[in-house]
């Protein structure tokens, strides 16, 4: 049974995405320097980029796992409901293989 | 001694543009060259590999920080330092990722080997993302150890080190043209020539960065000798499969 790789893009590229958005905001020691030079008048910013990088990491990991659960839920139902489709040897064939070997 | 100060503010600047050119430069290798699975089954295996450097990254980082962690876990403070700025590993996010993709392709049946799309890519983004750790200094824990050396680099405190992020810069370059190479590899070779030499790579270079050691080696040295060994057993298997192939 095959669970995942359907001819589905939206919930994996939102994986991506979100998990981009968790990687680099979950580093950014450095936009939070830039909020403190700016208290000391160092730097013209004039936003609390603390609260934006907390509420990025907050928004992106909720919705990892939204989107995680999402995707696994529908794949299981897809699964079960179309049984004869998860058979894995109907994943790649020929005629796919070359298709999609070509260049965009 | 070449002076560059700690300037922090620049590493996530810096990690953005490396996510950014590596995503460009996967996008236009992939039209360019065509690609070994279809459409959705590339962003399920992209899906598995960034969740699973996110997780690896961050347990790797964590990990690294262990006695800061467990006072934070008897303080009762653990949600805070999870959320906590910094605290991640390139080698972690690395592992992290093969291993995801690795169970999404046993989940979803996809027998393809699909990392060398990704091979140039990394080393592109992860050469532009040590910019940033050089230029964020004694902030960023990737600083290499003391050295008088005439290329040797002022982080900010008056003592010359050994500038660690640029020798890996010209690594990754050599890297990246040995993975670019127009000669013909098996499926998947790309990739694993990226891994294992990048592995292999960390594994030395980290001994002239001043981390805390456990068993003469650093937590790093220690997940990349387990990534090099998981590496040889993948490789033993599929020379294994290969030969049972040709025999039948």
């Amino acid at each position: 049974m095959k669970l995942f790789g359907h001819d589905v893009t939206g919930l994996p590229k939102a994986l991506v995405f979100l998990a981009a958005v968790l990687l680099v905001s979950s580093g950014l020691c450095g936009l939070q320097l830039l909020l403190s030079n700016n208290a000391t008048g160092g730097w013209p910013f004039f936003i609390p980029l603390g609260l934006i990088e907390l509420a990025a990491m907050a928004i992106s990991a909720v919705g990892i796992l939204v989107v995680l659960l999402i995707w696994i839920g529908s794949a299981i139902y897809w699964s079960i409901a179309n049984p004869e489709e998860s058979d894995p040897k109907s994943l790649f064939d020929s005629s796919q293989d070359s298709e999609h070997n070509d260049p965009e | 001694m070449i002076p560059i100060g700690s300037h922090p503010v620049w590493h996530p600047v810096f990690e953005t543009l490396a996510y950014a050119a590596g995503y460009a430069v996967f996008r236009h290798l992939r039209s360019n060259q065509g690609d070994v699975v279809a459409e959705p089954q590339r962003w399920t295996v992209l899906a598995a590999a960034a969740v699973g450097a996110l997780i690896g990254a961050r347990l790797l980082g964590l990990a690294e920080q262990w006695p800061t962690v467990m006072q934070a876990w008897n303080q009762g403070r653990i949600l805070a330092l999870l959320i906590s700025p910094g605290g991640k590993t390139i080698v972690g996010g690395l592992l992290g990722g093969w291993l995801g993709v690795e169970i999404i392709k046993r989940l979803s049946n996809i027998h393809r080997r699909t990392g060398d799309l990704f091979a140039l890519p990394l080393c592109i983004g992860i050469a532009i993302g040590r910019i940033g750790c050089l230029i964020a200094g004694l902030a960023d824990d990737t600083y290499g150890k003391p050295t008088t050396l005439p290329w040797a680099v002022d982080l900010g405190d008056g003592i010359g080190r050994h500038p660690v992020q640029i020798y890996e810069i010209l690594f990754l370059i050599a890297l990246g043209f040995a993975v670019s190479t127009r000669a013909k590899l098996p499926e998947g070779a790309r990739f694993r020539i990226f891994l294992s030499g990048y592995l292999a790579w960390r594994f030395i270079i980290d001994f002239i960065k001043p981390q805390p050691l456990m068993y003469g080696l650093n937590l790093i040295q220690w997940t990349c000798l387990a990534g090099l060994a998981l590496l040889t057993a993948d490789w033993l298997s599929g020379q294994k499969e290969q030969h049972e192939a040709l025999r039948a």
